[in-house]
């Protein structure tokens, strides 16, 4: 055993010490870089949490990919490739000058059946039928009577600054074609729209433009069934929705006669609507004012109209597809780029990908046209924020492991004594 | 340095880094002879030295660990094992890269048996036969078993014995023929 004990000694005094202040200094300085160098396991809870962020993160994403593929797949964008000349199902082509389609700019009407919620209680009406000044009828009174099923009718008026609406249906009269104003009205029957007015609200093509700065017009197009009839269909809904009666002049718009649209009180305008054999259009503008869209007048953007050729028009649509496409795809990899430096960040405790966290999340805020909202990726942040609070204090940790180097719950499988000496000889 | 010891906190450095060197100092003759035993002969006693007490640190300061010369002592066998398991982990991955650091002693000698032992087997022979430490003692400074001590003790003992045996009979020369 002696000679045992001197080969130990003689190992135990091998080499050149270094010395106890190299030695130290050196540990100091490695300890307080190691926790961002090297990092440790996290505790159990802790990856528990950073899992759920993941998952959800993960979640978003693939929900954000699958709107954006089917919206890549819907087929009337494909009646919109340039080099078409499909007008069949399409409105006039009508650009804005100085205005471009916003990604997402361009919405479709998803199928002939898909119409609008209802929009009161009681009686449905089957029918409306439109009273006015026949020498001029949108320049002064409009009376509208909405006919209920089982008799009775829902009355509404535009251009009602002379004769309230109650004076005016006092001379409503019922005939052989259901209600309507006796000729001492003064108003004739300009317009009958043979349909409830659930059936009217169908949803139609929508265009986005951005003017910059803030500035947006929105152009709809709802196909109508019966020619004529169109301005009288925005102006009922205008005037049954408002809360007081509208007012209506007309503008020229592209050539032909529109009308804009106004209720008094409230701030710009409700549009201007003209129509032509298969389309009325109705064209809104508003002003994004801290998040909110506040209409402007609408007339001042009326000389911007302009009618292109069919091609023209297909190319910006397909461009506003693409654009939005794109968008989703930069919000998708703004996400990867989060989930990745969550990893990385909470796994290896590297400051690149807290760099790049802050970079992202940065993008998210500044960049608010990214279709995935920013909330969850806010959330995933505090989430974050409050697990590493938790991890840095260890709270979730037994006790014992702070002084017992066995309990460290780390990835080193001889991380006990006996573990290290089990290895193979 | 180690990895996988418990705690992400930076130090809570309640004690001055003076008083806390100080205390390093006690213990760095004992624990430098520690690792020079139980480290491979490839390995500097120094730098296990080093990785075990930077574990120590980034944990929290020596003087707030209740054992710190235990804790040191097993630091340093965990270090030693990972390092020779990342070792066979990277001659396994990389055998013709890991072929040129794999060090044949050309000249055996008594020392050189020293590495046919795990560290472990080293720790335990070197603390009871050199630092003269008693079984229990040294079941509480490697958080191990009594009776696992005095098995483990024995196993290397007899390991070390029978090694010595056959570098002395190897190194002893040949009869002369007659």
């Amino acid at each position: 055993m002696n000679r045992t004990s001197d080969i130990l000694e003689e190992r135990a005094e091998r080499g050149h010490p270094r010395g106890d202040r190299a030695v130290w200094s050196a540990a100091v300085a490695e300890s307080r870089f190691a926790d961002e160098a090297v990092g440790r396991r996290p505790a159990t809870v802790f990856r528990i949490t950073v899992a759920a962020v993941a998952v959800a993160l993960v979640a978003i994403g693939v929900v954000g990919l699958g709107r954006i593929v089917a919206t890549d797949d819907d087929a009337a964008l494909s009646a919109a490739e340039p080099g078409d000349d499909i007008d069949d199902g399409l409105p006039a082509p009508i650009l804005i000058d100085g205005g471009r389609l916003g990604p997402r700019g361009v919405q479709r009407p998803l199928g002939a059946d898909v119409d609008g919620v209802e929009m009161r209680t009681g009686p449905e009406d089957t029918a409306s039928v439109v009273f006015a000044d026949p020498a001029d009828p949108f320049a002064a009174t409009i009376v509208g009577l909405d006919l209920l099923e089982g008799g009775g009718f829902r009355p509404w008026g535009a251009n009602l600054s002379d004769a309230p609406l109650e004076d005016t249906t006092r001379h409503a009269a019922l005939t052989e074609n259901g209600w309507g104003l006796s000729p001492e009205s003064g108003l004739v029957e300009v317009a009958r729209i043979e349909s409830s007015t659930l059936d009217q609200l169908r949803f139609g093509w929508q265009f986005d433009f951005e003017l910059g700065g803030g500035d947006r017009v929105t152009l709809q197009a709802e196909p109508v069934e019966s020619p004529g009839v169109g301005e009288w269909l925005w102006i009922s809904r205008v005037a049954q929705s408002a809360p007081s009666s509208p007012t209506v002049m007309a503008v020229p718009v592209l050539d032909t006669t529109g009308y804009v649209v106004t209720v008094p009180g409230q701030d710009g305008d409700e549009g201007v609507i003209w129509s032509d054999d298969a389309f009325v259009y109705r064209l809104t503008a508003d002003r994004i004012e801290d998040d909110t869209a506040v209409p402007v007048d609408t007339t001042a953007h009326l000389d911007r109209l302009r009618l292109v050729d069919r091609g023209t028009w297909n190319e910006e649509v397909s461009a506003a597809s693409q654009r939005g496409a794109g968008f989703s795809l930069s919000g998708l990899l703004v996400l990867l780029a989060i989930l990745a430096s969550l990893v990385f960040f909470v796994w290896h405790r590297l400051r690149w990908p807290a760099a790049l966290l802050g970079f992202a999340i940065v993008t998210l805020v500044v960049w608010g046209s990214v279709p995935l909202r920013a909330g969850p990726v806010v959330f995933a942040a505090v989430v974050l924020a409050a697990s590493w609070a938790l991890h840095r204090r260890r709270w979730f940790s037994p006790r014992q492991g702070r002084l017992d180097p066995e309990h460290d719950g780390g990835d080193d499988r001889a991380s006990s004594p006996g573990a290290a000496g089990h290895e193979r000889r | 340095m180690c990895h996988g010891v418990v705690g992400s906190t930076e130090p809570s450095r309640t004690g001055t880094d003076a008083e806390e060197f100080a205390f390093f100092v006690a213990l760095y003759p004992r624990l430098r002879r520690f690792a020079a035993v139980v480290a491979d002969a490839d390995m500097d006693p120094d730098d296990v030295v080093q990785d075990a007490l930077t574990s120590a640190l980034v944990l929290r300061p020596l003087s707030e660990l209740d054992h710190p010369a235990a804790y040191l002592r097993r630091a340093i066998v965990r270090c030693v094992a990972n390092r020779r398991r990342r070792a066979r982990t990277w001659r396994r991955l990389l055998p013709q890269l890991a072929a040129g650091h794999v060090s044949e002693d050309h000249y055996p000698s008594d020392l050189a048996v020293l590495d046919h032992l795990s560290p472990l087997d080293r720790a335990v022979v070197f603390l009871l036969d050199v630092e003269g430490l008693t079984g229990p003692e040294l079941a509480t400074q490697l958080g191990v078993s009594p009776a696992a001590v005095r098995k483990r003790a024995s196993r290397a003992r007899a390991q070390l014995r029978s090694l010595l045996d056959e570098t002395t009979s190897a190194a002893e020369p040949l009869p002369e023929e007659a």
